[in-house]
């Protein structure tokens, strides 16, 4: 594979790629936490650490771990991140510990976690696939931050709880639902799809 | 590259016992400041079930609040607190409660007025509810509904009391509870404090 540089790396992950608009990964934390953006905005983060780290201790170990167990040890590494997550939100964030609860520990489950592990830590240096898992997760933030954003100022009429909206304005309650995010989700796969169509059609014209 | 059963082994063995000894450490080094986070949230709960004001940002003045008016009283059969007014009468009991919510357990106290015939208050200090939806149970205006209803006869929804769109399952798990822990929990608090 040829080097990338980072800024590749970032256009990759962060648009092209994009693990949830354009490889269609992280869809269940999509649709549960964006009804408010605080809470997007800390899964983000979560998320965003444990693909980096994780796609970089893998990096590091790729030459020595047996391949047949190498599953395991992606799960039990991933695993060490995200309890490690677990353990600082609850020691210096309580409050928000306690409003995401049970979703800091599905972060594991999250695909794109390993997803980033198998599809490049596997292959590449340890600094490319730092990179790579923090632009993944950054781009997975911006995606959580754009619904929720959406959800929250037409569901609750405010942005990170503060209130925008005059009460007058009625809140759409489905917004606060995870359909909600589904259909939203829907719509801006839609979007990327339809740009990257026209941006290969041109690339095809351009090539005649 | 090949390499035999007893290379995967170790490996796993080497890297498990790595991972695990810094999650110790990390464990280890976090668990006073995530305990005292704890007491400081069950002491916020406690008055905030009591409804007595308080700076929540202030941790030393909720624990001289806590000091000044609760008081915990350990009996053989129960737990309860106690809350003594500015007077000095008292004016409320809370016991700590846990049932089942839809994703795992919810716990808290649960506040009644020194005559047992009305709700003080509710406060939720665990729940595992979905964020957003059925975890908006521990927003304020969900649980200020509770107070000053009466618990002479079952607590429902529709009289004073909303529940919360969408999460259907968890508001009905609330009510239960509420229920089950005035006909448990406040009787047998009752029972003790009239002999």
């Amino acid at each position: 594979m040829a080097k990338e540089s980072i800024k590749q790396i970032w256009n990759r992950m962060v648009f092209e790629d994009n693990q949830v608009l354009r490889s269609i990964l992280g869809i269940c934390s999509a649709l549960a936490v964006t009804s408010v953006m605080s809470n997007s905005l800390v899964m983000g983060v979560g998320l965003t650490f444990t693909t980096a780290l994780s796609s970089f201790t893998l990096s590091a170990m790729r030459n020595y771990i047996p391949h047949r167990i190498r599953m395991i040890v992606q799960t039990l590494v991933i695993a060490a991140y995200v309890i490690l997550v677990d353990i600082v939100l609850k020691a210096a964030l309580p409050e928000i510990s306690k409003q995401l609860g049970p979703y800091v520990g599905l972060i594991i489950t999250n695909c794109i976690i390993m997803g980033r592990a198998e599809a490049y830590a596997a292959q590449n240096p340890p600094i490319p696939s730092f990179f790579d898992g923090l632009f993944a997760g950054l781009g997975y933030t911006l995606v959580l931050m754009a619904l929720s954003l959406i959800r929250e100022i037409l569901g609750f009429g405010s942005v990170f709880g503060f209130t925008i909206l005059p009460e007058s304005f009625v809140r759409w309650t489905i917004m606060v639902m995870p359909p909600a995010a589904f259909f939203l989700i829907g719509a801006f796969i839609w979007i990327m799809q339809a740009r990257a169509i026209k941006k290969a059609e041109k690339s095809q014209g351009g090539g005649k | 590259m090949k390499r035999g059963y007893t290379f995967t082994l170790v490996f796993m063995l080497i890297v498990a016992f790595a991972f695990a000894t810094v999650l110790a450490l990390a464990n280890f080094f976090a668990q006073p400041a995530i305990a005292a986070n704890r007491q400081a949230a069950e002491q916020q709960a406690l008055l905030y079930a009591f409804d007595i004001p308080v700076d929540t940002n202030d941790r030393a003045a909720v624990e001289a609040t806590v000091e000044k008016y609760v008081k915990e009283v350990e009996t053989p059969d129960l737990t309860y607190y106690e809350y003594t007014d500015d007077s000095g009468q008292v004016a409320g009991y809370a016991v700590p409660y846990a049932g089942s919510g839809l994703w795992g357990a919810i716990e808290g106290y649960l506040a009644v007025t020194p005559d047992f015939e009305k709700l003080l208050g509710i406060v939720f200090t665990s729940q595992n509810e979905t964020p957003g939806l059925g975890g908006r149970i521990d927003e304020e205006w969900f649980k200020d509904q509770f107070r000053g209803q009466s618990i002479t006869s079952a607590v429902d929804y529709g009289e004073g009391i909303d529940a919360i769109t969408g999460a259907t399952s968890s508001s009905t798990a609330v009510i239960r509870i509420v229920n089950d822990t005035v006909a448990d929990e406040i009787k047998a608090l009752e029972a003790v404090l009239n002999g």
